[in-house]
């Protein structure tokens, strides 16, 4: 009996088997395709990183998701959680301060989190960083970017929601409160537990009035034309954050796609770099979001490079789980060559293959039925060449 | 049916509060039971659709966006650790967390000694964690689905972590509580895809409950527990 552990792979690893190891391929191509439509220069960086590029600052969160390893020097190695952090580091390190850089990249990264569908341990991301520019330009540039990146792939049905982290820490800023009293009003808010916050302020001595106020506000779809009025009385940082939505949401409307487009205040991504913007996006049947990104402007100081920068990253095995079936299998069947004279079926093959069809060979005394047979099991067409069954391909 | 509502409400004593929640929301389905070997109901007229499961899968469910929302106590919620957005405090089905030890075991004083090496069963691993860590105790955790005032009586664990309404469990048992750890009531909980895809329908309901609510239905609902 086959010794079992030689036989399995670690949780959470999958592996791709002919068939959808190709539909994942043309998917990612699609994606990258479209992204570099919009001048956008693919990047790769390598699958394992020193620690402190992946977690540069001790206190944010995600330490225990990071596939860790020792390297022979006795430091610590990762496996890159993300791709985000090591394009800051190569941006701040090995390109030159031509900005802005529109990158884009495709590739598997590593996170220890429970397995959900359409998220092993391994996923695949494809996605963009837009480093050296500010404002509502670059801002909707991304969000559009992703937009049509996705409407390319051939989704069609999806509702990029759209928050701000500016309304959390102008929130924050405005409660004259003790740090361990925020530092609990800041958890509440991002594991969204909405009930344990009403209770809280109103523990904490906040008028029931203001509270429903303000839980409403962050838990409530807004009307993406008029959000500055939406959030009148509320504290001068959320206006703030609430203006800047306002610029981003009026250029989207020049691409075209506010229908895409909601507020949702309590979009709130788990990475601490994000600084303005963020976003998710949702599509019907996953339960999660597909992709997401955001504004970093601070992001790149820890590598001594002082410049803002916004980018969003997809899920590929999200995206392929919610492209409709016949989406997926468009592929021409492949040339099936069988003949006895080796040299014929060759040159005959690479002939063929030349002229740009795919096609494998069969060398050998084969009966009709052996190779209409293997024909079918691969899925490709059959043709004789040469042998006592000659068809002529 | 892309506006369809999916539900999961919990098996056992939150089921009925929270069918009579739903009734007094708009959405009425007689046949609805936990009893019933059907697990999912169908209610073509309200494009609702229910999925009866056991109270700690709930979070589960919702967070995989097979139910939409879901009904579900405070305290699996907490245990499931999932990524939900926690919207109404339905005010149902009050218990609380209690750290409880035998009465045989409390010195004359009536104190509890924690000696190294004490196991604690709960149903409420993370819950029982997160006690011993800000206690600054050490403690064997010992996971059980139900049933856990038997423990400490088959000299599986010295103490227990569980919830308890009234506390009469305890009391036959020979329980006797230490400290309470917390509170808990039923929740509405949404998926977050869902919270987005379906928003105008489920700010509908969620108005609706807290109307209901509102009108002092709490009291009354927990009557149904």
């Amino acid at each position: 009996m086959p010794n079992k552990i030689k036989l399995s792979i670690p949780q959470g690893m999958r592996d791709w088997l002919p068939g959808e190891a190709y539909r994942k391929r043309d998917l990612i191509n699609k994606l990258l395709k479209q992204i570099s439509l919009w001048g956008y220069e693919e990047i790769n960086t390598p699958m394992l990183e020193y620690y402190q590029v992946l977690l540069p600052d001790e206190n944010w969160g995600g330490a225990e998701q990071i596939y860790k390893l020792v390297e022979r020097d006795g430091r610590i190695l990762a496996l890159r959680s993300e791709m985000t952090l090591p394009i800051a580091r190569v941006v701040s390190s090995k390109l030159p301060a031509a900005y802005p850089w529109r990158l884009m990249y495709g590739g598997e990264v590593f996170r220890y989190e429970e397995i959900q569908t359409g998220r092993q341990r391994e996923f695949s991301q494809v996605g963009v960083e837009l480093i050296g520019a500010a404002g509502e330009a670059a801002d909707s540039e991304i969000v559009a970017l992703a937009i049509e990146t996705l409407r390319a792939a051939g989704l069609d049905s999806f509702t990029v929601s759209l928050g701000h982290t500016g309304v959390l820490r102008g929130l924050l800023e405005s409660l004259s409160w003790e740090d361990a009293q925020l530092d609990r009003v800041r958890a509440l808010i991002l594991e969204k537990d909405f009930v344990s916050l009403g209770s809280y302020l109103l523990s904490a001595g906040m008028k029931e009035k203001r509270i429903q106020h303000l839980v409403g506000f962050l838990t409530c779809q807004l009307s993406p034309n008029d959000l500055v009025k939406e959030g009148r009385d509320l504290p001068q940082g959320i206006l703030e954050a609430l203006a800047d939505l306002q610029k981003i949401i009026s250029f989207l409307k020049r691409y075209g796609y506010e229908r895409y487009v909601q507020v949702d205040l309590s979009t709130l991504r788990s990475q601490e770099y994000y600084t303005g913007m963020v976003f998710e996006i949702y599509t019907p049947g996953i339960g999660y979001p597909i992709g997401g990104g955001g504004r970093y402007d601070q992001l790149l100081h820890n590598w001594g490079t002082a410049c803002p920068a916004t980018g969003f990253a997809l899920g590929v095995e999200r995206i392929l789980l919610s492209l409709p079936q016949e989406e997926k299998a468009k592929k021409e069947k492949p040339l099936l060559l069988v003949g006895t004279d080796a040299g014929k079926v060759i040159s005959k093959a690479l002939q063929l293959r030349k002229e740009g069809k795919r096609v494998f060979t069969e060398i050998g005394e084969l009966s009709r039925w052996e190779a209409e047979k293997l024909a079918l099991s691969k899925g490709a067409v059959l043709s004789w060449c040469g042998g006592e069954n000659a068809d002529e391909a | 049916m892309k506006h369809k509502l999916t539900m999961a409400l919990p098996k056992g004593k939150l089921f009925t509060p929270a069918k009579i929640l739903l009734e007094r929301c708009g959405f009425s389905y007689p046949e609805l039971s936990d009893q019933s070997r059907t697990l999912i109901f169908t209610d073509e007229r309200k494009e609702a659709a229910y999925i009866i499961c056991r109270p700690t899968d709930i979070p589960t469910y919702v967070e995989h966006g097979a139910a939409d929302l879901g009904i579900v106590g405070k305290d699996s919620i907490i245990e499931a650790g999932k990524n939900l957005y926690e919207l109404v405090d339905l005010k149902f089905g009050y218990c609380r967390f209690v750290v409880a030890v035998p009465q045989d075991k409390l010195s004359p004083e009536g104190r509890f000694l924690w000696q190294p090496g004490f196991r604690i069963a709960t149903k409420f691993p993370a819950v029982a964690r997160e006690y011993l860590h800000k206690q600054g105790l050490q403690a064997e955790i010992i996971k059980l689905h139900g049933n856990i005032e038997l423990a400490p009586r088959v000299g599986l664990a010295e103490a227990i972590v569980d919830i308890v309404s009234t506390g009469r469990t305890l009391k036959e048992n020979n329980l006797v509580p230490l400290e309470y750890i917390g509170e808990a009531t039923a929740r509405l909980i949404v998926n977050r895809a869902s919270y987005r895809l379906k928003a105008q329908r489920i700010n509908e309901l969620v108005t609706a409950i807290k109307e209901v609510l509102g009108e002092g239905g709490d009291e009354d609902l927990d009557s149904f527990v």
